[in-house]
């Protein structure tokens, strides 16, 4: 009975977790962040494909199409515009209710994760800051994926580590900042054995089948983008080489000498203290809980500190610290053992 | 390895403790501050701005409704204006981008009026310097806010500029 209420309360601390980050991003529309041209960029190209259900954008001189990034964040504002109106301020409703969401998704896997309401409520606290509302304020692709990665936790606490995986490789379709992080939870996952078994339940056979429909889906997708890429192979190559060469304007040193590489240095040495203690005192737990969500974390965070952009800051500064802490409070007595295979 | 209610609790000092560093340290991102104490202020100037863009650009397509505006790639404005319907009479409304740039032809074509913006956290003069194009640009439209953080100008070539237009008027 207590464990219900107070399963429960959680819940309404999760909702009003994310109530509250939008609230935030509400409050702050237009001034935090002012509006900017990277929105534009984004928006448009989503108004067209709104308007006349085309990925080749001639309001922003891109007959062609627009191939410095993928397609999908142009089709979910796209849908959204068609739903709400076509809007900025449906847009940017979108993208904070994106957030908030994710918010209160990330406080219940938190929850989950951490093993106690005690270390979910403190990993989510770290959530509720500026660069989260940032990202919430913002029509770009940062918002989808705060979600993606929730939603990814979330799968991978109740033991669906294959829908985990479609969901962060499916996040490509948005935007790249995912992709090491895809990369390395898929392979942790693969290489822990056990680790893609679905939770046991007498619904066992439809959660499979949610797994694999994702999977299908995901590849569904991405088999059209690059279809679509490979028809436009030259373009392609002019905008990417156009984006490699924004991106390596600077030089790795000062993407380096930057907090956010600190936190990156620090989760390195929280991951190999986590494998240490599992080789010093072996009963601590299973390694398929924490592992995977550490290296979400860290791919996470590699792109974020060699990216080098502010709007990357809401990974570095706080959904990486939260997965983190979590990961933490989990490893240092805040729960039981094995708690997620429950 | 399990915990006692108090060292559970403990977790809470060091979350809230980066929760608090997070709040102090990036409360400012970029130019824009979190709650900055002018925020009502500056949402009203974006409005006042977008008002009188969206005249201006109705004017200059009324002169002329062959007018292809131009938005560069700075612009933050165009997203925010109401482009469906008759709004613009039916001109034509394009923005570049770093990557997708106009052609030096396109930019030279006497039906194209440019528009330039100015908005926070821009610090650049609000003036054609675009040292690519030959033909000299005439300012037909110019608008600042009260504070002179918001603002827009709207060029053409001396091709068609009508000398009766060229007019310059500050708030």
């Amino acid at each position: 009975m207590n464990d219900d209420r107070d399963q429960w309360r959680y819940r309404i601390f999760a909702g009003a977790a994310g109530l509250l980050v939008f609230a935030l991003a509400y409050v702050n529309r237009t001034t935090f962040p002012f509006p900017w041209n990277d929105e534009a960029r984004f928006y448009l190209p989503a108004l067209w494909w709104a308007e006349h259900g085309s990925l080749s954008p001639a309001n922003i001189h891109a007959p062609s199409g627009i191939f410095w990034v993928p397609d999908g964040f142009t089709i979910f504002i796209g849908l959204a515009l068609r739903l709400f109106g076509e809007t900025m301020q449906a847009a940017r409703g979108v993208c904070e209710c994106a957030v908030a969401l994710g918010v209160t998704l990330f406080a219940l896997g938190f929850r989950r994760l951490g093993g106690s309401w005690q270390a979910g409520a403190a990993a989510t606290l770290l959530l509720l800051a500026p660069p989260v509302v940032f990202a919430a304020n913002m029509v770009r692709m940062e918002a989808p994926l705060f979600l993606l990665i929730a939603v990814a936790l979330l799968l991978h606490v109740h033991r669906h580590a294959l829908a985990a995986s479609a969901v962060l490789f499916g996040s490509l379709l948005f935007h790249p900042a995912l992709g090491i992080a895809a990369i390395g939870y898929a392979a942790i996952v693969c290489l822990l054995p056990g680790s893609l078994l679905p939770a046991r339940r007498a619904s066992g056979r439809s959660i499979a089948a949610m797994d694999w429909g994702l999977v299908f889906v995901v590849a569904l997708c991405a088999l059209g983008e690059v279809a679509r890429i490979v028809h436009h192979w030259g373009l392609f190559e002019a905008h990417m080489m156009f984006q490699a060469s924004q991106k390596l304007r600077v030089p790795l040193r000062e993407k380096l000498m930057r907090p956010q590489a600190l936190i990156l240095l620090m989760s390195f040495a929280t991951v190999a203290t986590l494998l240490w203690r599992r080789h010093v005192y072996p009963k601590l737990g299973d390694m398929r809980d924490i592992l995977p969500v550490a290296g979400i974390a860290l791919g996470i965070l590699i792109y974020s500190v060699f990216g080098d952009e502010m709007l990357y800051d809401v990974y570095s500064l706080s959904v990486c610290p939260a997965l983190a802490f979590c990961v933490i409070c989990r490893d240092f007595g805040a729960s039981a053992p094995n708690r997620l295979s429950s | 390895m399990r915990a006692g209610p108090v060292s559970r609790l403990v977790l809470f000092l060091p979350a809230i403790l980066y929760c608090a560093v997070q709040w102090k340290y990036t409360a400012t991102m970029g130019a824009s501050t979190i709650f900055s104490s002018s925020r009502r202020m500056e949402r009203a100037d974006f409005a006042d701005m977008l008002n009188e863009l969206s005249n201006a650009t109705q004017t200059a397509c009324r002169a002329n409704p062959l007018t292809r505006l131009f938005f560069e790639d700075g612009d933050k404005a165009l997203p925010y204006m109401k482009l469906s319907g008759d709004r613009l009479g039916g001109c034509s409304t394009v923005r570049n981008t770093n990557v997708t740039p106009f052609t030096k032809v396109e930019m030279e074509d006497c039906n194209v009026t440019f528009i330039r913006e100015h908005i926070p956290p821009d610090t650049a003069e609000l003036h054609m310097d675009n040292t690519l194009h030959t033909r000299p640009w005439i300012e037909v439209d110019r608008w600042f806010s009260s504070d002179g953080q918001y603002g827009f100008a709207l060029y053409r070539h001396a091709c068609l500029a009508d000398n009766g237009r060229d007019v310059t008027h500050d708030e």
